[in-house]
Formats: structure tokens, C-alpha cells, sequence
């Protein structure tokens, strides 16, 4: 009776921490670090400060070009029939970024079919890198299907899918993986606003990629602090530091006492082609890769 | 026969002791996440962070820092009712290295859910959340008092006419 007894409860809190999910597991593993800390605490080595970078959603990058006269390129975005070309999760990952940040670009400029496709697009890389919860509530497709011509609807259930990716992403502790996922959409809100980049818009344009540089250096940190294997993807990490040496030495945005004013910010004509150059290559090396 | 008897007895029990201990220890994301998303409306959802707190057994800040788009009106929601005891809660508009940087408001976690607007016309690229962990120990200086904050952040969508006169940040 005391051995069932025993084992009735050891089998009792297996199927309580299975059913508390993927939370407890998160809280947990963040326990353990915890008590290692303590560990080292103890020994006189512990950290005493720690720092977390929190990064744009691709929607609202979208939209801060678009108020500064981003207007619709017709070719400008990449094919959303090429899905089946990325193997790798970190291609997989870079690539669901790149093609959020299209589909927010054509739901903006009113693309109606272009953004059914990039939504069937970003639907099934989401599959692949294992966020198909995010799209789980059926209607939510069928909504977007039904209200296509509608674009504050259409923003709405953009809305609703960024909300149930930062929910998956908090429950499952798989904040590295949205760092892989922001430079995506990062290089194509960059290449977005680059092929935009006009005499009579190049003003606030150039505001707004000052803005962007501005977050890579966040951009940068996060995945520097990244345990995550990113071997595959290392020429994005590289470049995205060759970008930001590039930024600081920028001297077009600087004032005379070296500061960045965003809202003064103009940037010389040959160092927008030098990074239009740098962005349209690093562009087609990521959706290049398999 | 027994040890299916023992197997039903035991499970509701069990179930009862440690599940109310893990939900005291979880943090109600769920819940918290609906009172943040009422709070800010109007504005456009953006983002949402959920800030796990370890009480350790010395003092410790922790910062956490968000972009902002110049020209655009935010409202950052927080929501720490899910912590076990009380913190501070500084904002600045630098990072910690910077000796020089100003506090732009304070908050103490008993408020349970308040709200943060940052003044658009101080053109901040970032601004710095500051965490003020007090030290602390568990009752059997074994286990580790931990919570949560929640932070839902959102924008003015049609935010298109800037005016410096008429826009003011509030806390």
C-alpha cells in the first residue's frame, strides 16, 4: 500500500507539471539559473546588473515609413512562392521576419492579393519554424480572407497575429529565436525604405533609416548575447556589425558636437548608395539561403 | 486493486497541495495580459514583455530598454500585481552607464497596473526601464521568491500632426 502509495504520487506531480506547461518549464529553467547564480553568489562571483534589448514589431516599422512617404513599388518585395527553398531553422526564422515585414508593406499600401499571398507565406514558414499556434483560430484566416479590401480590419488581425507570437514566444521562452527573426525584418524595412528613397521624399526617408541604425545597435546586442547557433546565418551577424561601424562613422548625420539628431538627420548622397549597396546585397544573401 | 484505490486518492490531493503552490509561483500572464490590453486602448498594440523578477539576496537592478520612433505617442502598460513583494520601478532616458542620464518618472509596484507615456517632443531613440530588485530571502533561505512584470506597449496610430505645443507626456 505505501509503495503504491508512493508511486500514485510521483505519477500524480508528473501529470500536474505536464499540465502547468510550457510556463513552468520556462519558470523552471530560469529557477535553475537562479540557483546556480546563488552558487556563485556565494563564491563572490555573481552579476549584479543585467540588461534586456526589446525590439519593434515589423508592423509598426511598416507603418513609421509609410507616414514618411514609402509608397508602393510594384517588384520591390521579395516572391512569396519561394518558401520551399529554406531548410535551415535560422533561414527559416530570418526569412518568416523578412516576409512579415513584405506582408505588412503590401497590407499598408493596400495590396490586396499580394498580402493574401505573403500571408499563405508567412502561414507556412510559421508552420515550419513551429509557431502554427499563432494561427491556430481558424477564423482568424477567414477574416483576413473576408476583409482583404478592408485595410483597418486587415491591420487589426495583423494586430491579433503579432499578440499571439509574443504570447508563443513568452510561454516558450524563445526570445533568441525573435532576435533571428527582427534582423529579417530589419534588412527588408531597410531595403524597403532604400528602394523608396526619392528627391522628394529623401528627407523624412532619411530620418527613418537613421531611426533603423539607430536599432540595430540594439539589434546587435541581442544577438551578441545570443546563445543560440547562428553558424548559418553568421554573414547576417557580420554585416550587421560592419553596418554599425559604418553608422558611427556616418558623418552626414551628425550635428557639429557628433550627435545623432534624429529629427535633423540628413544623409549624404554617397552614403546612401553605399548602403543602399550594402543592404541590397546582404537582401538577396538572405533569401538566397537555404 | 489497491494501489488504483491509493492512485485515486492520492491524485485530487496532490493536485490540491502542489497546484496551489505553482499557481501562487506562476505568473498569470493571461490575466494580466486582458487588464493591459484594456489600459491601452486607444492605442495600437505593439509589443508585449513579460519580465520574470528573482528575488536574490542582494539588491539588484535590472534594466530593460525599448526603441521609439520620433513622432509617435506611446503608452507603455505595466502590470505587477503578480509580485510577491514590492519594487521600484525608474524609467530613464539613457542607459545605466550614463552618469548623466534623467529619470523621466518613477513608479512603485503597489500600484499594481499604471500606465507611462513618454513626451514625444524629447525625441528619445530609447527609453530605459529600471527594475529596483530589494534584496530577500525565503522563509527556509532555500527557495527562490520570484513574480513578474508585465509590459504591453502601443502607439498613436494616426499620430501624423506633430505639435510640440499641444502633445505632453504623462505618467
Amino acid at each position: 500500500m505505501k509503495k503504491s502509495l508512493i508511486s500514485s504520487i510521483i505519477l500524480s506531480l508528473f501529470f500536474i507539471s505536464c499540465g502547468d506547461g510550457n510556463q513552468q518549464s520556462n519558470d523552471s529553467s530560469q529557477e535553475a539559473d537562479v540557483q546556480e547564480e546563488f552558487l556563485k553568489e556565494e563564491s563572490g562571483e555573481a552579476d549584479m546588473e543585467t540588461e534586456t534589448f526589446i525590439l519593434p514589431s515589423t508592423l509598426q516599422i511598416g507603418t513609421i515609413f509609410q507616414r514618411s512617404g514609402i509608397g508602393y513599388i510594384d517588384g520591390v518585395v521579395t516572391d512569396p512562392s519561394q518558401i520551399d527553398a529554406y531548410v535551415s531553422k535560422n533561414a527559416k526564422l530570418m526569412n518568416f521576419g523578412l516576409y512579415s515585414a513584405d506582408l505588412a508593406y503590401c497590407i499598408l499600401n493596400g495590396q490586396s492579393q499580394k498580402s493574401l499571398e505573403f500571408l499563405n507565406a508567412v502561414k507556412s514558414l510559421a508552420e515550419g519554424i513551429g509557431y502554427s499556434s499563432i494561427f491556430s483560430d481558424q477564423n482568424l484566416y477567414k477574416r483576413f480572407e473576408a476583409n482583404i479590401d478592408n485595410k483597418d480590419s486587415v491591420l487589426n488581425l495583423l494586430v491579433e497575429i503579432q499578440e499571439n507570437t509574443d504570447v508563443f514566444v513568452e510561454g516558450n521562452s524563445m526570445h533568441e529565436q525573435t532576435y533571428v527573426i527582427f534582423a529579417g525584418a530589419w534588412v527588408e524595412g531597410m531595403y524597403l525604405g532604400i528602394n523608396a528613397f526619392n528627391k522628394e521624399n529623401k528627407g523624412d526617408i532619411a530620418k527613418r533609416l537613421v531611426e533603423q541604425m539607430n536599432i540595430m545597435t540594439n539589434l546587435n546586442k541581442a544577438l551578441e548575447s545570443s546563445e543560440r547557433d547562428l553558424s548559418d546565418v553568421d554573414f547576417v551577424v557580420d554585416f550587421l556589425k560592419d553596418f554599425e561601424n559604418f553608422y558611427n562613422n556616418l558623418e552626414s548625420i551628425r550635428d557639429e558636437n557628433g550627435i545623432v539628431n534624429v529629427r535633423e538627420a540628413t544623409i549624404a548622397d554617397e552614403d546612401i548608395d553605399k548602403m543602399s549597396s550594402m543592404v541590397k546585397d546582404l537582401r538577396n544573401k538572405i533569401i538566397a539561403v537555404s | 486493486m489497491k494501489s488504483i484505490l491509493s492512485f485515486i486518492i492520492a491524485l485530487p490531493l496532490v493536485a490540491l497541495i502542489s497546484g496551489t503552490d505553482l499557481q501562487a509561483q506562476t505568473c498569470d500572464v493571461t490575466s494580466s495580459k486582458l487588464k493591459c490590453k484594456k489600459e491601452l486602448v486607444p492605442f495600437r498594440y505593439t509589443g508585449m514583455t513579460v519580465q520574470r523578477i528573482f528575488f536574490r539576496r542582494y539588491n539588484q537592478r535590472k534594466e530593460v530598454s525599448f526603441p521609439l520612433y520620433f513622432e509617435t505617442k506611446y503608452r507603455f502598460v505595466f502590470n505587477t500585481e503578480n509580485l510577491p513583494q514590492e519594487i521600484k520601478i525608474e524609467i530613464y532616458d539613457s542607459h545605466s552607464s550614463n552618469r548623466k542620464r534623467n529619470k523621466i518618472a518613477s513608479f512603485s509596484s503597489d500600484e499594481k497596473q499604471f500606465t507611462f507615456e513618454p513626451d514625444p517632443s524629447m525625441v528619445l531613440p530609447f527609453i530605459y526601464v529600471n527594475f529596483l530588485i530589494p534584496a530577500s530571502i525565503a522563509e527556509d533561505t532555500k527557495s527562490i521568491p520570484k513574480g513578474c512584470v508585465v509590459i504591453m506597449t502601443g502607439y498613436e496610430d494616426e499620430y501624423a500632426a506633430f505639435d510640440n505645443e499641444s502633445t505632453q507626456g504623462t505618467e
